[in-house]
């Protein structure tokens, strides 16, 4: 009797034992790191939340910014004609010659054409006209000089007959070359022979890049002249002739011209930024693609450096050890896409940057050049670095020079009046709204009606009517779409506060308000999301890594489990969790070691069981059986 | 040896009220003496068809027991109790008399595969004056390398059972009855009796010895036959075990009772191993699956009337039945041995083991015991 109630208490027990163990294998069935049930404050801590600034900008936001046909680099284009006709040495007219004659009447002309704003079309046709008519009665005079050469160049590069005035500037490229080799008369000459190298290439790669199929030419074209700028600056004969010149990158004003050297170096950006198929060349003309980050250490010391296929590795691997705030991190992150990520496609997009970060050092700020500033905001809007784009940009909306670029005679003379301004004022306005920053509501001109976001969100968000995040772009963007595009970030705006918080559940719920709006196009907006998560998943997982190398597995099952059951991540995202062999078996640990323990019971039970019936039916009589039974 | 067909009923104890009587009182067939040619003994049909039911996979449960000993009520109270337990049916058969068990529904075609799940069994009920006159001659030990007289009906018996049921009159078994109440012939009887099972554990050995450990045919077994020699060494030989479950039963227990009070409540495999050592070891040592049980034979019998009531609960035949059933069915197939685990059908040295373990009561009296095995 007694070994019946034993046997009776052991069975309760065995079977307690495997309700539990039953009940532990399911759960840990269910996810190798538990439920994922009510977990966000643990998840938050995990995660280290809120990530303020984390979010980068997404593909499809870059799409639409690529969309509002922002992406021109302005050029500088300053253009101007010789002015020094002097009577001895390289260049020079006899007094009272014809050729000076004529050569000092159209320079006369050109002056009216550079300095006068009230010309209309008609009348700088005339003139055109009539100062090319005195340079070819100076060239008949005096043939093949390069004065008269470069400056019917450039007068034709003013009125933008590209062709004409390519044939001119080679010519005058010729003389100038020749000229050069001949020893100067003095300091002056020899200056003299250097600035004309450099304005004539400038202008020739004027005449060369905007025609098709040439824009590489004209690329290599401004890329000599910037160089030959050297030629002035490290020139020790020129200490006096341009005091205060201490480099190449330096921003100075060509005597005989009054060109800026700054506008070489912004035209050489916007040329590089422009032509996103360059790629650089070795002497046989081979594109040379990048197969690992050059050894920098070695610039000084390597004599293969200095060969034509290193050219590229040297520029870069200089600019890389003298880069400084702001570019330093966007460069370095170019640097090491371009070389270790195989990211070939940005080679422009690199010298671009290169050449910003050098003259950078010799020109702090920049805040004297709008334009480079313009092409330095622009360029790292593509790179997705928007801080810094919308802080350059505002700089070169407030810089003093801002009128004086509206103003410039080239744009002038072709009828661009304005568009540099404009290109400035749409980025910046672009640019704010992609940071978040409050644009006040005069920056453009009102729309004559609200798109149909803006009056979604009113409707969703009636307290935010009155103080939206950025006012409507209006008539800054010729097109309606393009307004509509930019009042997408009404909603990024809030959404990204939300996600930046890791306030997912909220995301949520105010992300499908918008979904249940019938008339609204969600397509964009369902691939923003995904992107995010997408970025918000890489995080995690690189929080993850970070707690698996700490040894905080609690936290990285968290995060796992966050990763995989949160309902938020795709399998993309999943698939990047790195598994060792040591990771499953820590996260099928659970799983296995109550699965051993449900065996271990159902072991228990059934061998428990078998013995019981074996003692029973072997020793117990049928008898003994039937009367207990009864 | 007897003439009598050892596959017919022994005795005259079937209540003819309750079975026909044309179906039950049959004369049987008169048996050719077996033809021997240069010491080959020539099978008869009757052993022939045995092998062929063999062959067809006919499980083979063989009822051996002293004469007087209950086998034939045993068949009997299976015969009536049997429908009543989830369909089995039993049919006597008109010649060989055996009585032939199939799950209900396939009366007609009983060894027919097609129509049921189950082949059904031959219960061999066999003679037991038979056993103590094939064996008697072996009393006083001693090899003897001439042939035993053993018909091959018994020889077949050994090669082809698939399981036993071992009868014993348990009222015969007191050695207190025996002390208090001496009689010359009683003790010979038993004497005989217990001779008979020693030598019949033996022969089982002899026989799962030849055909299952060594490869002999069963024909080949039943043909040579066994000597005298073989049988002394196969029962001192602990190294073959047999696979084959074997049921112990006291029948006559209820008579038994009248002795001994509460006699139900005492302890089967206790009571061998204290009473009948000999069989106990024999068995113990060689059967992997075995239990000691008691049969009522006349539990509940009104007016004290020496004519069994079939139709009357009586405790043991069949459960007994039942145990060796489910120890074939579960013996074959791929989950029948976790089956028989579960079942509880640990190989009974092993149940042996964990009893000890965990009954002290049990352990105290293995212990004094185990000095007698």
């Amino acid at each position: 009797m007694m070994y019946r109630k034993l046997s009776f208490a052991v069975y309760i027990c065995f079977a307690l034992l495997l309700v539990t163990s039953t009940i532990w294998f399911i759960s840990a069935l269910r996810g190798p790191a538990g439920s994922f049930d009510n977990e966000d404050a643990r998840i938050r801590e995990a995660l280290r939340l809120p990530w303020s600034g984390f979010l980068p900008v997404t593909g499809s936001e870059k799409k639409i910014i690529r969309d509002l046909d922002l992406d021109e680099p302005i050029f500088m284009s300053d253009l101007r004609y010789w002015k020094d006709i002097p009577t001895g040495g390289l260049f020079s007219y006899p007094r009272s010659s014809s050729a000076r004659n004529w050569l000092e009447k159209a320079n006369g002309i050109m002056d009216q054409m550079q300095r006068d704003d009230s010309l209309d079309k008609s009348q700088v046709f005339d003139l055109f006209k009539e100062a090319v008519s005195a340079l070819n009665r100076a060239e008949r005079s005096a043939p093949n000089r390069w004065i008269t050469q470069y400056n019917m160049g450039i007068l034709h590069l003013w009125v933008d007959q590209k062709v004409a005035a390519r044939k001119f500037l080679q010519k005058a490229d010729k003389l100038i070359s020749k000229q050069v080799q001949l020893p100067p008369r003095d300091v002056v000459d020899r200056f003299r022979a250097f600035e004309a190298g450099i304005v004539t290439r400038y202008a020739l790669a004027h005449a060369t890049f905007s025609e098709s199929g040439s824009a590489e030419k004209g690329l290599i074209h401004f890329r000599e002249a910037v160089k030959r700028i050297a030629s002035i600056a490290y020139d020790e004969t020129g200490q006096e002739y341009y005091a205060g010149v201490v480099s190449g990158y330096s921003f100075f004003k060509l005597q005989h011209t009054g060109t800026e050297t700054q506008a070489l170096w912004n035209d050489l950006v916007a040329a590089y930024m422009n032509t996103t198929q360059f790629h650089e060349r070795c002497q046989d003309g081979s594109e040379i693609k990048p197969t690992s980050a050059p050894d920098c250490g070695m610039k000084n010391e390597d004599p293969n450096w200095k060969t034509r296929c290193h050219y590229r590795d040297a520029i870069f691997c200089s600019s890389l050890n003298n880069a400084e705030d702001p570019y330093k991190e966007s460069y370095k992150r170019l640097f090491r896409g371009f070389y270790e990520r195989g990211r070939w496609e940005d080679e422009h997009l690199l010298w671009a940057l290169s050449n910003l970060v050098d003259i950078n050092v010799y020109n702090p700020g920049m805040y004297s050049s709008p334009a480079i500033l313009y092409n330095s905001s622009l360029l790292h809007l593509k790179l997705g670095d928007f801080q810094l784009a919308a802080s350059q940009i505002s700089d070169a909306y407030n810089s003093v020079d801002y009128l004086s670029v509206e103003s410039g005679h080239v744009a002038r003379l072709r009828g661009e009046y304005g568009s540099a301004g404009d290109h400035i004022n749409k980025l910046r306005i672009v640019v704010n709204v992609l940071v978040g920053n409050k644009l006040k509501a005069s920056s453009c001109p009102p729309s004559k009606e609200p798109s149909l976001l803006r009056l979604t969100f009113q409707e969703l968000y009636p307290d935010q009517r009155e103080t939206p995040s950025f006012p409507a772009v209006g008539s800054c963007f010729e097109e309606p779409e393009q307004e509509r595009q930019v009042d997408k970030w009404l909603f990024i705006h809030l959404w990204r506060q939300l996600l930046e918080d890791g306030n997912y559940p909220a995301f949520e719920e105010e992300y499908s308000l918008l979904l249940k709006k019938k008339d609204v196009f969600t397509g964009f907006f369902e691939q923003w999301r995904a992107e995010v998560f997408s970025l918000i998943g890489d995080r995690a997982l690189a929080e993850r890594a970070l707690c698996l190398k700490n040894g905080e597995y609690q936290k990285a099952d968290l995060i796992e489990a966050f990763l995989m059951r949160s309902g938020f991540f795709k399998k993309e995202t999943f698939e990047k969790l790195s598994m060792s062999p040591m990771d499953y078996l820590r996260r099928w640990r659970r799983v296995i070691l109550s699965g051993l323990f449900f065996l271990v019971c159902i072991k228990l039970v059934f061998s428990w069981h078998a013995r019981h019936r074996a003692l029973w039916s072997t020793f117990v009589s049928y008898h003994r059986q039937s009367r207990k039974k009864t | 040896m007897s003439d009598r067909d050892i596959f017919s009923d022994d005795t005259g104890e079937v209540d003819v009220s309750v079975v026909p009587q044309e179906q039950l009182v049959q004369s049987p067939p008169p048996i050719p003496p077996p033809l021997e040619e240069d010491g080959i003994t020539t099978l008869r049909d009757d052993e022939v068809n045995l092998l062929q039911w063999h062959q067809k996979g006919k499980k083979i449960i063989a009822v051996i027991g002293f004469y007087d000993s209950g086998k034939t009520f045993f068949v009997n109270r299976l015969r009536k109790a049997l429908p009543d337990f989830d369909g089995w049916f039993c049919k006597q058969q008109a010649e060989d008399n055996p009585i032939i068990v199939t799950p209900d529904g396939i009366i007609q075609t009983e060894i027919s595969k097609a129509t049921g799940n189950h082949d059904g069994y031959i219960i061999a009920d066999v003679a037991g004056e038979s056993f103590a006159k094939g064996f008697r001659k072996q009393h006083g030990g001693g090899a003897d390398k001439s042939l035993l007289d053993i018909n091959p009906r018994y020889l077949s018996i050994f090669a082809l059972a698939d399981a036993f049921i071992l009868l014993l009159p348990a009222k015969d078994l007191d050695k207190r009855e025996i002390a208090e109440d001496y009689e010359v012939e009683r003790k010979a009887d038993n004497h005989d009796m217990i001779e008979s099972f020693h030598n019949i554990v033996g022969m089982i050995k002899v026989a799962h010895d030849r055909i299952a450990v060594n490869g002999e045919t069963p024909r080949s077994f039943m043909e040579t036959g066994v000597t005298g020699e073989e049988l002394q060494k196969a029962f001192f030989n602990h190294k073959v075990t047999c696979p084959r479950p074997v049921s112990v039963l006291y029948s006559l227990a209820d008579v038994y009772e009248r002795y001994v009070d509460d006699s139900y409540d005492e302890d089967p495999f206790l009571f061998t191993f204290s009473h009948i050592p000999k069989l106990a070891h024999a068995i113990n040592h060689f059967f992997d699956f075995y239990r000691f049980d008691f049969l009522s034979a006349f539990y509940g019998q009104r007016d004290e009337s020496n004519v069994p009531d079939y139709n009357l609960e009586h405790h043991g035949a069949v459960e007994a039945f039942y145990w060796i059933h489910e120890h074939l069915e579960m013996s074959s197939g791929l989950f029948g041995p976790w089956k028989r685990r579960f079942k509880g059908h640990l190989p009974t040295r092993t149940a042996i083991k964990w009893r000890r373990l965990l009954d002290p009561g049990f352990r105290s009296k293995w212990k004094r015991l185990k000095g007698s095995l």
